[in-house]
């Protein structure tokens, strides 16, 4: 197969998937300072199935609320607007992409895990350091393969070869993207985040979750992303479509700033979040 | 409302976070707590109108929100009763763990809103804002939980640096407070060592001079002019011998360390042996031992001499009678605020003249004296050389109300006792 144009991939518009009609409202409300909790929980609860995604997920071990939360508005004032937003979209992300090919349902479900995974660490790792907007985190973990899953369900074919070339040549995925594609999942999924107009420090972990020293003012979100990923391989949460683990960037490693005993604890965690949100999110299934 | 208004509402919302990061010139890190919650209040007053607003801050030693100030003030108890059932059902310490402001109903006030913002840095959890509200919980907009978040970050930047700062002036303060300590016992310390060196090369030839005197004498007519200058020089020999034989006596020995002794028991000796003198001046002495207290590194009758002269000074001092109070108290930290060895601090206060300020740097020094001729100025320097020897400080103050004199002596309780004081 010939390497293909990323932007020929992009450019098949009407067939990329895009973002519940909800949700680009509620982004609209986000963006005016002065909307009130009102305005925001109108455009939710007029969606009953968004509305109950995310009274479970507020309600979920993901905050531990010592009492139930039994409103959107409630939860809007309790977590704030952009905590909600980031909530909408973890939530709805998976029913995004429809399962179009039933045979790849196994790896595509694979992947979602892994993202999972690596969402929950990187909320983990965001809490640890006390980052303040840790939804904003779990996002950029769901997403930052989410490029994969756009070659998976889009590009089937090239993306059997390359889990080909990985087996056979033992290749990173990366490595193999190149020689099959010409770019990469990154690639793929910045050009995803900026079409769904996701904010830039999201399309830049997307980016960058690879090269996290380059992702200029989001290089520590970016860092986080990096190296949950690296720990969920580790703990062989999903897949990340290839067996290897990749090698650990030192200026993640330095930036999240852990030590071996910190490094168990934050691994137990991961663990234990990842457990707990399968319940509560359910990817891919 | 449409969302382009949106768009117009940018610049304002702007505007306002550019005031509020001039919270920074309102409070520096010189103003006091005081300060900063009153221009955090007119703040927080451009965000939301608020029927109560109250700022819990964290007690560093045992990490509780202590409830700093409420405004208004007669809200008191209604804002102690929100927080305590807002810290039973859990809500508080979740609030605080997120570091974000949360609205929640309130629990006391029925049908309003309380809004809560943890003040806290990336190092340290500060505090807490308890804010309650009219306003429903539906028309809260994002600009005023982002503003307020703005405000809570501001105000805690602030006030964390104003805590260091606090912090770093203490240490300072105290510090210098050491350096100048050490400074007077380096000072006493040398001036012994001279007058332990230049009495022995005084008592030298004094002792001949008086011994040639005594000769002369002997050969000299009585009654003559030359007998009668002799029994002169005799005399004041005699008398200069008296003085430096008293620098003498307190040469350092290391033996008294291992000897202990009951300091309830020293104190009242003294007073006994004092009695007769308080009452002639008409000064009522109060004294109340206290009960099992571990023995003292020193030697009893040296003690008992150093209790009896500052006793002495504070009757001097209250010729038209007054009061003389002496305590007993056990501490186990020591001056700098370090964990030590115990110790035992007796302190003796009068209601006498007192000892003016011009001198009361120096009373420890040798011959110096608030009493003119009538005395040498060796009573303290000897209690200063008796306390040094053990181990202890003495430290000379005024009494309660910056009126008459208060000496307290700190002793360390003897070794076996030392550590578990």
């Amino acid at each position: 197969m010939t390497a293909l144009d990323l932007s020929q991939l992009i450019g098949r518009v009407d067939d990329l998937p895009t973002l519940p009609q909800t949700f680009l409202r509620i982004t609209q409300i986000v963006n005016n300072p002065r909307a009130s909790a009102k305005d925001l929980s109108a455009v939710i609860g007029d969606d009953q199935v968004l509305t109950a995604r995310l009274l479970r997920l507020v309600n979920s071990s993901f905050y531990g609320f010592p009492q139930k939360v039994s409103t959107v508005t409630g939860a809007i004032v309790l977590l704030g607007f952009d905590a909600i937003r980031s909530l909408l979209l973890s939530s709805s992300v998976f029913e995004i992409f429809p399962g179009r090919r039933r045979k790849n349902h196994k790896g595509l479900a694979a992947l979602w895990d892994h993202a999972l995974g690596c969402a929950v660490g990187t909320k983990v790792l965001g809490s640890r350091l006390r980052y303040d907007n840790i939804e904003e985190l779990f996002v950029g973990g769901l997403l930052h393969d989410i490029g994969k899953i756009v070659e998976m369900v889009y590009l089937p074919e090239a993306f059997s070869k390359i889990q080909a070339l990985i087996k056979e040549k033992e290749l990173l995925i990366l490595d193999a993207e190149q020689e099959v594609l010409g770019f990469s999942h990154a690639e793929v999924g910045t050009q995803l985040a900026t079409e769904w107009k996701l904010p830039q420090k999201l399309v830049r972990i997307i980016e960058m979750h690879h090269l996290p020293q380059e992702a200029a003012d989001f290089s520590r979100e970016a860092s986080l992303v990096h190296f949950s990923d690296i720990l969920c391989r580790a703990l062989d949460i999903g897949s990340g479509g290839d067996p290897w683990v990749p090698p650990l960037n030192d200026f993640a490693w330095n930036a999240v700033g852990l030590d071996q005993s910190g490094l168990s604890s934050v691994m137990s965690e991961i663990t234990r979040g990842y457990r707990d949100m399968r319940h509560v999110i359910n990817p891919g299934r | 409302m449409p969302v382009e208004l949106g768009y117009e509402t940018v610049p304002e919302f702007i505007d306002k976070i550019e005031d509020f990061s001039h919270f920074q010139e309102k409070a520096g890190i010189t103003s006091g707590v005081e300060h900063i919650w009153g221009v955090f209040l007119k703040d927080m007053e451009r965000i939301l109108n608020f029927d109560l607003c109250a700022l819990f801050l964290v007690n560093e030693e045992t990490h509780e929100f202590e409830l700093y100030g409420v405004a208004p003030e007669a809200m008191r108890d209604e804002c102690l009763k929100e927080l305590d059932l807002q810290i039973e059902c859990g809500v508080f310490s979740w609030v605080i763990d997120r570091r974000l402001p949360s609205v929640l109903p309130s629990t006391v006030f029925k049908k309003r809103t309380a809004v809560m913002l943890p003040l806290c840095t990336v190092n340290r959890t500060l505090g807490a804002v308890l804010s309650i509200t009219q306003l429903e919980e539906s028309a809260i907009t994002m600009e005023t939980l982002k503003l307020l978040g703005i405000l809570a970050r501001q105000c805690s930047l602030v006030m964390e640096n104003a805590f260091l700062y606090d912090h770093l002036r203490k240490e300072h303060e105290s510090l210098q407070k050491a350096q100048s300590q050490i400074i007077q016992t380096e000072k006493l310390a040398s001036i012994g060592r001279l007058t332990r060196a230049a009495s022995h090369e005084i008592l030298n030839p004094l002792n001949i001079i008086s011994g040639y005197a005594h000769l002369l004498k002997l050969g000299a007519e009585r009654d003559s002019k030359p007998s009668r200058y002799l029994a002169e020089i005799i005399k004041e020999s005699g008398r200069i011998a008296k003085v430096v034989s008293g620098l003498m006596q307190f040469k350092g020995s290391d033996a008294v360390k291992t000897s202990s002794a009951d300091i309830n028991a020293v104190v009242e000796k003294a007073l006994s042996l004092t009695e007769y003198a308080a009452k002639f001046n008409k000064v009522a002495v109060s004294f109340a031992p206290m009960p099992e207290i571990p023995p003292v590194v020193g030697d009893s009758e040296d003690l008992m001499q150093v209790i009896i002269s500052i006793i002495n000074n504070s009757l001097e001092a209250m010729p038209e009678g007054g009061d003389l109070e002496i305590g007993i108290e056990a501490y186990r930290v020591n001056e700098a605020g370090q964990e030590g060895k115990g110790f035992v601090k007796v302190k003796i206060t009068d209601t006498g003249c007192g000892i003016p300020e011009d001198i009361r740097e120096r009373v420890l020094e040798p011959f110096v004296t608030t009493k003119g001729d009538k005395a040498m100025g060796l009573g303290l320097y000897m209690a200063y050389c008796v306390v040094q020897r053990c181990g202890g400080t003495i430290q000379i103050g005024s009494g309660p109300g910056e009126r008459g004199a208060c000496v307290t002596l700190a002793l360390p309780l003897a070794d076996k006792y030392g550590d578990r004081a």
